[in-house]
């Protein structure tokens, strides 16, 4: 549930961010879907910055839709950037370090976030997404708007079930 | 001949059919080879390619996660029925949500692995469609439980009985990953297998590849070798060709250096000859030694004429002959061309005609010798091939091509001969073509003529043309660009140097014959006579000149090659010699060389003035000569007119000075007592009727009378002599009467008056019929040599 308190101190938040001052970051009040932690500049747990699925659905959304080699169609999705949860939490790091639900790691260069608009996907053709269908988060390259995109490398970068980032 | 280039050209064409073709199979294997390469990229890209086709998670990582993942859940739900029933609710809460989560992990990662997916990268087992349809019933039945359907709280109870079925899924499971261990490596190894396949056939490429361009380099050097072969050829036929053209021009100029001396060898002696025969023809002959010797005459003047054509085309051919204009007076040039083709037309009874528009100019410029050579050729075919009716030369002019030029000058020649058809007209220019062979038998001459006037018309920048009718007669036209001449008078001197005619005014030069506008002789002064070296190693020549010049009133001195000439002149100290005669050809040292060595004594001797003689007429010797240092060239055979124009032109009046020498007469000259001194002519000669007679019928016309006189063409004189020589009075006064009609007309007026008292008294007049002949022979010497002297006559003078 988007709360009306969540939605202003999510615009609140916002351009605070995009200027580099520490903004507070409020506290997950469901259970918690996206822990990041390591070089952050925001935090609203002990060493780590939280979030819940209302406070992700609180940011500015982002959707597209493109192929991708675990379905056989297109689809959409739909989510917050990456870059901008980053912003949030006033990430500085050169890494991040995706961390899914089966412990499974992968590396992606925080530049990739900021180059292309990679999204952070909690509604897969509009519906929020189980574990059992690669939810609850997805990280989404925009596969079909670039060529260099559509590689293993890329492929292998975009980790669904994803739980935490580790910014390195 | 012919078979020779069909025998070079087949190799030639063989050759290039063969390289064409090879070069055809060169560029499809190359086609082939490239080709093959082009496929074996792309198959390498296919390959890569379906590395990429391989999705995702790679296949084997996804098997052993669905692995992992079955063994994590399998424990986890052990745990929870053993655990759940003693945790306190919050514990029992959070290891519910931890199985719930282990279990949709694991059901997640069942879609991954669906053959619908994988089977892109490896084949379609039996084995795991059953393991699939095994998994899709244990997840129907645990789906109850931990399912999203299922109530949100797990009944232990109801989870126990399924720890056996997710158990027995243990070896289904590993079997899968067996399963796809094994396609991964079936896989690899086809792919390998590909690999290696398309290494073999890069490797045959390559290899084919590297052949071929063996064979490319073969052929290669095998060309650069023809290549090379054949360069060596070209150069050795260039310098082959080179050899040749040396050899050729050494034999032309060997040939032009034969012509040379022959032409020297032959005038020589026709120098000599027609020479002699001249001295010959003024000694007292009887009628028949004179017709001999008049046919002796005509021949070797014909003779000549050949050899001067022959010389002229030689001349010709080799661009030898230059072309000397002048100014020219056309009408007296008109009027010699006339007083030597006048007789011949009267010898066969022909009418003969010049006429001159008044529109044509009186002077222009032409080299006249050439012109005349041209019109005497013209006229003199005309007369020969005309045997009734009449031969004209019609002079006009017509309008010059641009109007800057001046109006080019008309010469018609028009007979009514024999005339030419078409076939004579077409072969008239082409040379030796004597119309057809029966006119060469006929007619004679060398055919040369017509060439050799077209030639000398085509270098003055015009043109001859011909028309003709068979039985008619026929027309020659030459149009002739003679640049016209509007002299002032001062150019007369020059015309008079180079073409000295005999003085008309027999007195002090008063006033000048109409018909002869030449030179007036200038009043003959006392002078030293010329001391002249004639050098010749002819002794005719030598004697020739010797008389030509002493008649002239020089004394002459003889040398016979150029090292006594240099020997003569260098040691006359005192009076050095006036004049060198010099011939060109000579033994011992020639007259160049002789010239050179005289130019190298010190003064006076190396400024005495040397004159080339030779038979050569090539521009090339002239100019030899003059380098040589010779001041002028006198060319063989020597004519009178032309000495004395050199003389004239060196020496002025002195050099035609005709006073008795003051020196004793050599003991091979005949006796002087005849000579004529200044002021006799008067007393001889009737001044005034001459003169008159002249401007009347030209110098020419009175020359020919008068030597025909003095040469007695009629015998009369001859008559008369032989009467009073027998003392015989019978036929006196007639034969007497012929000569005084004659003697009286020319103006012989001494002479006239003894004949006449011969006619009147005969031999009762007192004197001896001896003293008489004796007195008349005297007489028509004296008059003979008075009109020599007046230039209108020959001087008697003759050889010992």
């Amino acid at each position: 549930m988007i709360t009306r308190r969540h939605l202003l101190a999510a615009s609140a938040l916002l351009p605070l961010a995009a200027r580099g001052t520490p903004p507070e970051l409020v506290r997950p009040r469901g259970r918690v879907v996206l822990t990041i932690s390591g070089r952050i500049g925001v935090r609203n747990a002990a060493d780590a910055a939280q979030f819940d699925m209302d406070m992700l659905a609180a940011m500015r959304q982002h959707s597209f839709s493109t192929h991708t080699p675990w379905y056989p169609q297109a689809h959409k999705f739909t989510g917050p950037l990456l870059r901008e949860v980053l912003d949030a939490v006033g990430a500085h790091g050169r890494t991040l370090r995706a961390i899914a639900l089966n412990d499974y790691t992968v590396e992606l260069p925080v530049e990739d976030a900021t180059r292309y608009p990679v999204v952070l996907a909690r509604l897969f053709d509009d519906r929020p997404m189980s574990v059992r269908e690669k939810g609850p988060l997805f990280i989404i390259y925009p596969f079909d708007s670039d060529e260099a995109l559509r590689s293993e490398r890329y492929y292998s970068r975009s980790a669904w079930q994803l739980k935490a980032i580790d910014v390195v | 001949m012919s078979t020779l280039p069909a025998f070079a050209l087949t190799p030639a064409l063989s050759g290039s059919r063969r390289v064409g073709r090879l070069l055809a199979l060169m560029a499809l294997t190359l086609a082939l080879v490239f080709g093959g390469i082009a496929w074996l990229q792309s198959q390498s890209l296919r390959l890569l390619s379906a590395n990429v086709v391989y999705q995702g998670d790679n296949l084997v990582w996804s098997f052993f996660q669905l692995e992992t993942e079955y063994l994590r859940l399998r424990h986890l739900a052990h745990e929870f029925v053993r655990e759940a029933p003693h945790l306190p609710a919050a514990a029992r809460a959070a290891l519910e949500a931890r199985l719930r989560e282990r279990y949709d992990i694991f059901v997640s990662r069942i879609g991954l692995i669906d053959p619908a997916r994988t089977q892109g990268v490896m084949p379609d087992f039996p084995e795991h469609h059953r393991v699939m349809a095994e998994l899709a019933a244990v997840v129907d039945q645990v789906d109850r439980v931990l399912g999203p359907e299922a109530p949100p709280e797990i009944d232990a109870a109801a989870l126990r009985p399924l720890l056996g079925t997710i158990d027995g899924l243990a070896t289904s499971v590993r079997e899968l990953s067996g399963l796809s261990n094994r396609a991964v490596g079936e896989g690899i190894v086809s792919r390998n297998e590909a690999v290696r396949q398309q290494s073999r056939i890069a490797i045959a490429l390559t290899v084919f590849q590297c052949l071929l361009i063996l064979v490319f380099a073969v052929i290669v050097v095998r060309q650069v070798r023809a290549l090379e072969q054949r360069r060596l050829e070209l150069e050795a036929l260039a310098r082959r060709l080179q050899e040749a053209r040396v050899e050729a021009e050494q034999a032309s100029r060997a040939k032009s250096a034969f012509l040379a001396n022959m032409s020297h060898e032959l005038r020589t002696p026709f120098n000599g000859m027609l020479g002699m025969l001249s001295m010959l023809d003024r000694s007292p002959l009887d009628a028949q030694q004179r017709e001999h010797l008049q046919i002796a005459r005509q021949s070797g003047e014909h003779l000549l004429t050949i050899l001067n054509d022959v010389l002229d085309l030689s001349k010709l051919e080799s661009a030898h002959l230059d072309l000397a204009p002048q100014p020219v007076d056309l009408p007296r040039l008109l009027g010699e061309v006339e007083a030597l083709m006048r007789p011949q037309a009267r010898a066969k009874s022909l009418h003969f005609e010049i006429t001159v528009d008044a529109a044509v100019p009186a002077r222009v410029e032409a080299d006249g010798k050439r012109l005349k050579q041209v019109l005497f050729n013209l006229l003199g075919n005309a007369i020969k091939f005309t045997d009734q009716g009449r031969v004209g030369l019609l002079v006009d002019t017509v309008p010059a091509a641009t109007p800057e030029a001046s109006p080019r000058v008309r010469l018609r020649v028009v007979d009514s001969g024999i005339g030419m058809d078409e076939a004579t007209l077409q072969r008239l220019f082409q040379r030796f073509s004597q119309g057809d062979d029966s006119i060469g038998r006929r007619f004679g001459g060398t055919g040369l003529g017509l060439e050799i006037s077209r030639e000398l018309v085509r270098m003055m920048g015009g043109d001859i043309q011909v028309t003709s009718q068979p039985g008619v007669g026929s027309e020659f036209v030459a149009v002739l660009p003679l640049p016209w001449r509007v002299d002032a008078p001062e150019s007369e001197p020059e015309a008079a140097a180079s073409a000295p005619g005999p003085a008309c005014d027999p007195a002090e030069g008063t006033h000048a014959c109409a018909d002869a506008p030449g030179p007036v002789a200038a009043p003959v002064l006392p002078a030293r006579p010329l001391d002249i070296l004639v050098t010749d190693d002819h002794q005719i020549n030598q004697k020739f000149m010797r008389v030509l010049l002493e008649s002239l009133g020089h004394r002459v001195s003889l040398a016979l090659d150029g090292q006594d000439a240099f020997e003569q002149v260098r040691t006359r100290t005192e009076v050095p010699f006036d004049l060198v005669l010099m011939d060109v050809h000579m033994p011992v040292m020639d007259g160049l060389a002789a010239t050179r060595a005289i130019r190298a004594l010190p003064s006076p001797m190396n400024e005495t003035r040397i004159v080339a003689l030779t038979a050569d007429a090539f521009t090339e010797v002239r100019a030899r000569a003059s380098e040589a240092g010779m001041s002028d060239f006198l060319a063989k055979p020597v004519q009178v007119h032309e000495v004395e124009a050199l003389l004239l032109r060196h020496f002025g009046v002195r050099g035609v000075n005709r006073a008795l020498p003051s020196l004793p007469a050599p003991a091979s000259r005949p006796a002087r007592s005849t000579r004529p001194r200044r002021g006799d002519a008067g007393r001889v000669l009737d001044l005034e009727l001459i003169s008159d007679t002249c401007a009347l019928l030209g110098v020419e016309r009175l020359r020919t009378l008068l030597q025909a006189f003095f040469s007695d063409d009629s015998g009369a004189v001859a008559q008369l002599l032989a009467l009073l020589a027998q003392a015989s009075a019978e036929g006196l006064p007639m034969a007497a009467h012929r000569v005084r009609g004659t003697a009286a007309t020319l103006g012989l007026k001494q002479l006239a008056a003894t004949v006449a008292d011969i006619e009147q008294h005969g031999l009762d007049a007192g004197d001896p019929a001896e003293a008489l002949e004796q007195q008349l022979r005297q007489q028509i010497e004296l008059s003979w040599r008075m009109c020599a002297r007046m230039g209108w006559a020959t001087p008697p003078d003759a050889p010992a």
